[in-house]
């Protein structure tokens, strides 16, 4: 996929075959450009870069409905430095894929996807063999289920055994699936993107219901890894790189959920 | 109940100037000119208004602006880190000497 957006974007960089090299920045100014759909009558966004349109690997215009997500990717673009970091502008990742849906899905498909992860949701298994992670779980995790028990009226549980496969039963699954459904498509791409990234429907639940913040967040993912960082130490180009990546990845994933589901925030009040 | 709004005013208000001054690092074109500038300064005035009548969770707005700031903040220490660690192959002579060997000697003919 990389390559393809090198490709798209740096047509003039010979060297854009290997996978290391990266496009060079070919603009200076990056502006949001606003319009009327004739169709709809609503606004719709454009990102400019200098006097060309943004478009999507797929080729298309990327248009936009909210107008501060367009001013959010528009900064993406214009605080690249000399070289373009693709993989690291989420906010464009997440538009191009909600617009060109490379992988044909449905509200069906990804609605399945995400409601595949309750079964195994990582908030949901406790550990006993540790006291302390079994502490820190109890602290951490119980209330994240609660927020979505109360909210829903689940009543899903956590449980001490892996093998455990009824956390949630069909009644509770049909109630998150009808929340799921709530949302458009864009937001379905960006809540599905949240929940991968922290291996958890429950956890993206809550920070994009604003029960949680990203950094509480990003900590009850990675409860485990950093219960045991307390005892052997903590290393930085591992656990650091992969700590600032996956808040990366989860707080772009909740502001794109939030900026596609709250239309009211593209108009001005 | 008015204390507690101005109180998550405020709050909100701390979060967009954080956000200001992250943009300011990571984005040299970044002025009072630009439209985020502008978009920002917007929120910020009508935040106090917004938060209590529009929002669905009473802490909306101030989260959105933190999940914001997180996204930034997190990107800014992500370059750092890939920076200070990213590798870059050893030349042999470098590998030899890591291991305390010698390459022979280049003759020129």
């Amino acid at each position: 996929m990389a390559s393809k957006i090198i490709r798209r974007f740096a047509q003039n960089q010979a060297a854009s075959a290997s996978a290391l090299s990266k496009p060079k920045k070919f603009y200076k100014e990056v502006s949001v450009a606003n319009e009327i759909d004739e169709k709809t009558g609503n606004s719709i966004h454009k990102v400019l870069l200098d006097h060309r349109v943004l478009k999507t690997q797929g080729g298309q215009v990327l248009k936009l409905n909210s107008y501060p997500l367009a001013l959010a990717i528009a900064e993406e673009w214009s605080s690249q430095a000399e070289f373009l970091q693709l993989g690291q502008m989420r906010l464009t990742g997440l538009a191009f894929t909600a617009q060109d849906n490379p992988l044909e899905q449905t509200a069906d498909t990804i609605s399945q996807k995400i409601l595949d992860y309750v079964d195994g949701d990582t908030v949901l298994f406790f550990n006993t063999e540790s006291s302390k992670l079994h502490r820190y779980q109890e602290e951490k995790w119980a209330p994240l289920i609660k927020n979505l028990n109360s909210d829903l009226g689940t009543q899903v549980r956590c449980s001490e055994s892996i093998l455990d496969c009824d956390v949630a039963s069909q009644t509770d699954k049909d109630k998150i699936d009808r929340w799921i459904r709530q949302h458009n498509f864009p937001a379905l791409v960006g809540l599905q993107y949240a929940t991968e990234s922290v291996k958890s429907f429950i956890i993206a639940y809550n920070a994009i219901r604003h029960h949680i913040d990203a950094e509480t967040a990003v900590d009850a993912a990675t409860l485990e890894q950093r219960t045991q960082a307390e005892t052997w130490g903590n290393v930085e180009w591992a656990h650091g790189l992969e700590r600032e990546e996956l808040m990366t990845r989860l707080s772009a994933a909740c502001l794109f959920v939030y900026f596609n589901s709250n239309n009211f925030t593209s108009k001005t009040i | 109940m008015a204390a507690e709004a101005a109180r998550k005013g405020i709050t909100a208000f701390n979060t967009i100037k954080n956000i200001i001054s992250e943009l300011k690092k990571i984005d040299k074109t970044f002025t009072p000119a630009s439209q985020q500038y502008k978009y920002l300064m917007e929120q910020m005035r009508a935040d106090q208004v917004t938060t209590r009548r529009y929002s669905k969770a009473e802490n909306e707005s101030e989260s959105v602006a933190k999940l914001y700031l997180s996204y930034l903040q997190g990107n800014r220490r992500l370059n750092a880190l890939q920076q200070e660690y990213k590798g870059g192959e050893k030349s042999i002579e470098e590998s030899a000497r890591i291991v305390g060997l010698k390459l022979p000697e280049k003759k020129n003919f």
